[in-house]
C-alpha cells in the first residue's frame, strides 16, 4: 500500500516512487511505471530515458553532500525534488530547499524525506518544502498542526521573506 | 533595553507551549531520548551529572531589576536559592527538575526571558561588552545591532541544525570587551571616513583547538550585517564538517580552506544571492532598534562637593578607598560611574549569586543605577550608572551582601567553569582549585602590588572557563583516571588577542597554589617598575617561568 504524506497541508496517498540507484534504466521498459524520483548520478546518467518521461512524472533526490546549484539548469525537467535527511540533525537540507526557491526559483514540490520528524516541519515549511513523508508513520496525521507552530517568525525565508521589522 | 511587543510574548507563549509538548510526549515515551536531545538543548536543558542544568539566556548581559528578582524567586523554588553567570553572560540553574521545566519557562517568559538557543547546535546568546552605552571609549554602541542578531537568529528556520553550535559577540568600543576574535563571528563597531563599519571577524574560538579568528570583511556597511551574516552561515551550514563533532566548528572548516578561499566562498554567496535582499537594514531599522537603548535620565549636580566629600571617605574607610579603586571605572559622564560587583568573594564558586544576593542586588540598582543590572563574561555583575555622590552608600549595600570584594581584575577574579562538580564533560573539578587559589592569595596587599592578572580555569578542554587566553590558564585533564592540571601562560582575550602557551607537565591540585605562586615571584622579579604580569610575558617568553616551576633541567 502506498505510503500516505502531508502535501500542501493535506494528507494524502504518495504516488511517487523512489528509484534504487542500482536499478538499470538503460531502456524505458526497465523504468517503472508511473511517478519516478531518481538520484542526480542516476539522472545524469539516464538522461535520455528518463526525459521521455516528461516532467510531471520526473523527480530528483538531493542528499545532503550534494548542491542544488549541480542541477541548476535541469529543474525545468523536474516537478519534484526530493530533499534528504539522513539524520534529523543534518540540517542541510534547509539551505538546499532554500537555494531551490529564493536561487533557482523551482516551483514544483520540494519534499522532505528521511528521518522527517513533527518537531522540525515548522522549520522545514518556513525554507520551502511543502511536502512531508513522516519516518514515524503515524506521524502523518499529526504533522499538519506542527506546520505552524509559531504564529509570525523573527527573520525572513522563503514563506514570506520580510523581517519581522519590515512587516 | 529592548521591550517585548505583543508580537515578542506571543512567541514566547509559543515557545513554551511547544516546549511542555516536547517534553510531555518524551516523559510518554513518544518522543526518543536521541530525538529530544537538541530540543532540550535548545531550550537550554542540560542533563548533567547532579541534576539537569538550565541555561538562561541574558541577551548581551542586559537585566532589569524585575527580571532579577524573578530570577531569585525561580532559583529558590526550583533550585537551590542560587544561580550561577556564565562566560557567555548567561545564567544557569544547576538542579532544577526536568519535569518543573515547561513550568520555569512559562514564569521566565513573564517577564520575557526564556532559555531559546542556550545550547544546541545554533545560533547562541549574542554577547557583548558589558560597558556598553557607558564606555568613555565607545565608538557605537553595539546592543542595537546585538538586539537586531537576536531577532534575525531566533528560530533562524535555516540554521537550527548546524554542525556545532555558533557564537556571536559584538563590541563597539577602542578596548574590546566582548572577547570577539574569540568567537564563531566577532563583529567590531569601527569609523572609517567618518562611517560606522562593521569589522567582521570569523572562525575564532576556544575549545580543543584554540583559534584567533581570521579578519573576513574589513569595513562592512552596517546595512548588510545580517545578509552578510546569512551568507557566512550558508557556507558553514553546507560545508561544515558534520562527520566528527570535536572538527565542526567553522574555524575548523576556515583552517582547511584558508581565509582567502572561505571568504571568496561567501563573497559569491552575498554578491548573487543575498546582498540587498529584503533583511538588508534601512536607516530606520537602525534607528528602531538605537531607540531601546536610550540613555537614562541622568542628573547633573550643580556643586561637585562629593568629590571632596569622597576623598574624606575613602581615608576614613580603606576598604571603600580599594573598592573605589579597583571596582569601580569611569563613566563618559563626569558625574556618573561604573560599577563591578564582584561575584568572586574568597569561599565561594567564581560566577555563583544567591537569591538573597540577586534581590540585593536588584534594590540597590533601583536605588542607584536606573533599574538595569549587566552580567559579564568575565563572571561579575554590573551596575552601569551610579552618580558618584552615590557611591559610598552603594558600597555599604553591596558590603553587606558580600558583593564588594575589591578584586576586579585582579588574580582572584578569575573565570571558572562548573567542572567536574557538575558538568559531565569535565574531566577535572575546577571549583576547588579555584577556591585553593583564591584562598592562598586572599591578601589584598599582594593582590594590589601584583595588579591585573587573568586567571582562568577550565575543568576540560572543551574549554569554557577561557584557559587559553588567561593571561595565567588551568585546563582539568584526566590521566589514567586521575585528575591533573595543565597550566598555560600569556593567553589575552582583549584587541591583541593572544592565545596562552603551555608551560609544561601538568600538576595534582594540591601542588597548583604553588606554581601559582611561583609564577608570580617571577613576575615580580622580573618586571619594570609598573610592568603588568602579562607585559612580562611578552617581553621574556614563558621560559623563565619554566624555569622557575620546573628547574633549570626541565627548561
Amino acid at each position: 500500500m502506498a505510503k500516505k504524506l502531508l502535501s500542501n497541508g493535506a494528507v494524502v496517498y504518495d504516488t511517487w516512487q523512489i528509484i534504487d540507484d542500482t536499478v538499470s534504466i538503460e531502456k524505458t521498459s526497465e523504468l517503472p511505471v508511473g511517478k519516478v524520483i531518481v538520484s542526480i548520478a542516476h539522472w545524469k546518467r539516464f538522461k535520455e530515458t528518463l526525459l521521455k518521461r516528461g516532467p510531471e512524472k520526473l523527480g530528483l533526490i538531493l542528499q545532503p553532500n550534494e548542491s542544488p546549484a549541480m542541477i541548476a539548469n535541469e529543474l525545468e525537467f523536474i516537478s519534484v525534488m526530493a530533499v534528504n535527511f539522513p539524520v534529523f540533525t543534518d540540517g542541510r537540507g534547509y539551505s538546499h530547499a532554500r537555494e531551490l526557491r529564493e536561487h533557482f526559483n523551482f516551483s514544483g514540490e520540494i519534499r522532505a524525506v528521511g528521518d522527517v520528524l513533527i518537531d522540525q516541519l515548522y522549520a522545514m515549511r518556513r525554507c520551502g518544502f511543502d511536502a512531508f513523508i513522516m519516518r514515524k508513520s503515524d506521524d502523518v496525521d499529526l504533522a499538519h498542526s506542527y506546520l505552524s507552530t509559531f504564529s509570525f517568525p523573527y527573520q525572513g525565508a522563503v514563506d514570506d521573506p520580510r523581517p519581522v521589522w519590515h512587516r | 533595553m529592548y521591550r517585548y511587543n505583543e508580537k515578542d510574548k506571543q512567541m514566547l507563549h509559543e515557545r513554551v507551549a511547544q516546549f511542555r509538548d516536547q517534553t510531555q510526549r518524551y516523559l510518554d515515551g513518544r518522543l526518543e531520548e536521541s530525538e529530544f536531545l537538541p530540543l532540550r538543548l535548545q531550550n537550554g536543558l542540560y542533563i548533567q551529572r547532579q541534576a539537569p542544568m538550565l541555561r538562561i539566556n541574558i541577551p548581551y548581559g542586559m537585566l532589569n531589576t524585575r527580571q532579577l528578582r524573578r530570577l531569585a524567586d525561580i532559583s529558590r523554588r526550583y533550585d537551590k536559592g542560587y544561580g550561577h553567570i556564565s562566560t557567555r553572560q548567561n545564567i544557569q540553574l544547576n538542579w532544577p527538575k526536568l519535569e518543573s521545566i515547561p513550568d520555569i519557562l512559562a514564569e521566565l517568559s513573564d517577564v520575557e526571558m526564556h532559555a531559546i538557543q542556550s545550547s544546541g547546535n545554533c545560533i547562541r546568546n549574542i554577547t557583548s561588552d558589558q560597558f556598553a552605552g557607558v564606555a568613555a571609549d565607545e565608538i557605537a554602541d553595539p546592543r542595537p545591532y546585538c538586539e537586531l542578531i537576536r531577532q534575525w537568529s531566533t528560530f533562524h528556520p535555516e540554521f537550527a541544525f548546524l554542525p556545532r553550535k555558533f557564537k556571536i559577540a559584538v563590541n563597539g568600543s577602542h578596548a574590546d570587551r566582548a572577547a570577539v576574535q574569540f568567537h564563531d563571528i566577532g563583529i567590531e563597531l569601527i569609523e572609517k571616513n567618518a562611517q560606522l563599519c562593521c569589522r567582521i571577524f570569523v572562525g575564532g574560538g576556544l575549545g580543543r583547538t584554540p583559534m584567533i579568528g581570521n579578519l573576513i570583511h574589513d569595513a562592512l556597511d552596517p546595512k548588510h550585517l545580517l545578509t552578510y551574516l546569512e551568507a557566512i552561515l550558508r557556507v558553514y551550514n553546507k560545508q561544515g564538517r558534520r562527520d566528527n563533532k570535536y572538527k565542526a566548528r567553522i574555524k575548523i572548516l576556515v583552517k582547511a580552506m584558508g581565509i582567502e578561499a572561505f571568504k571568496s566562498e561567501v563573497e559569491q554567496e552575498w554578491q548573487q544571492f543575498l546582498k540587498d535582499g529584503p533583511s538588508t537594514l534601512t536607516p530606520q531599522d537602525i534607528s528602531w532598534a538605537s531607540s531601546f537603548f536610550t540613555a537614562p535620565k541622568y542628573v547633573t549636580l550643580s556643586s561637585d562637593d562629593y568629590e571632596q566629600q569622597l576623598i574624606v571617605l575613602q581615608n576614613e574607610h580603606q576598604a571603600f578607598a580599594r573598592w573605589l579603586e579597583r571596582n569601580v571605572q569611569h563613566h563618559k559622564l563626569a558625574q556618573y560611574a561604573i560599577v563591578n560587583v564582584s561575584l568572586k568573594p574568597a569561599g565561594v564558586a567564581p560566577g555563583d549569586i544567591t537569591a538573597n544576593q540577586m534581590e540585593a542586588i536588584a534594590d540597590l540598582a533601583d536605588q542607584f543605577s536606573f533599574g538595569e543590572v549587566r552580567t559579564t563574561h568575565e563572571q561579575n555583575m554590573v551596575l552601569a550608572d551610579v552618580h558618584r555622590n552615590d557611591l559610598f552608600e552603594l558600597w555599604k549595600g553591596l558590603k553587606q551582601h558580600g558583593l564588594a570584594t575589591p578584586n576586579i581584575g585582579y588574580l582572584t577574579d578569575m573565570i571558572c567553569c562548573p567542572g567536574g562538580d557538575f558538568c559531565s564533560l569535565a574531566n577535572a573539578k575546577s571549583i576547588p582549585v579555584a577556591e585553593a587559589i583564591q584562598t592562598r592569595f586572599d591578601d589584598l596587599d599582594y593582590l594590589y602590588d601584583l595588579g591585573t592578572i587573568d586567571l582562568n580555569i577550565s575543568g576540560c578542554m572543551n574549554a569554557c572557563g577561557h584557559h587559553h587566553i588567561g593571561h595565567i590558564g588551568i585546563l582539568g585533564v584526566d590521566k589514567k583516571g586521575e585528575e591533573f592540571f595543565q597550566v598555560c601562560l600569556g593567553g589575552d582575550s582583549g584587541s591583541n588577542g593572544r592565545i596562552a602557551k603551555i608551560l609544561g607537565p601538568s600538576f595534582k591540585a594540591d601542588d597548583i597554589p604553588n606554581v601559582i605562586a611561583q609564577l608570580l615571584q617571577t613576575y615580580v622579579a622580573l618586571r619594570y617598575e609598573g610592568e603588568l604580569f602579562i607585559d612580562v610575558i611578552k617581553r621574556v617568553g614563558i621560559e623563565p617561568f619554566k624555569e622557575a616551576v620546573y628547574g633549570k633541567k626541565a627548561a
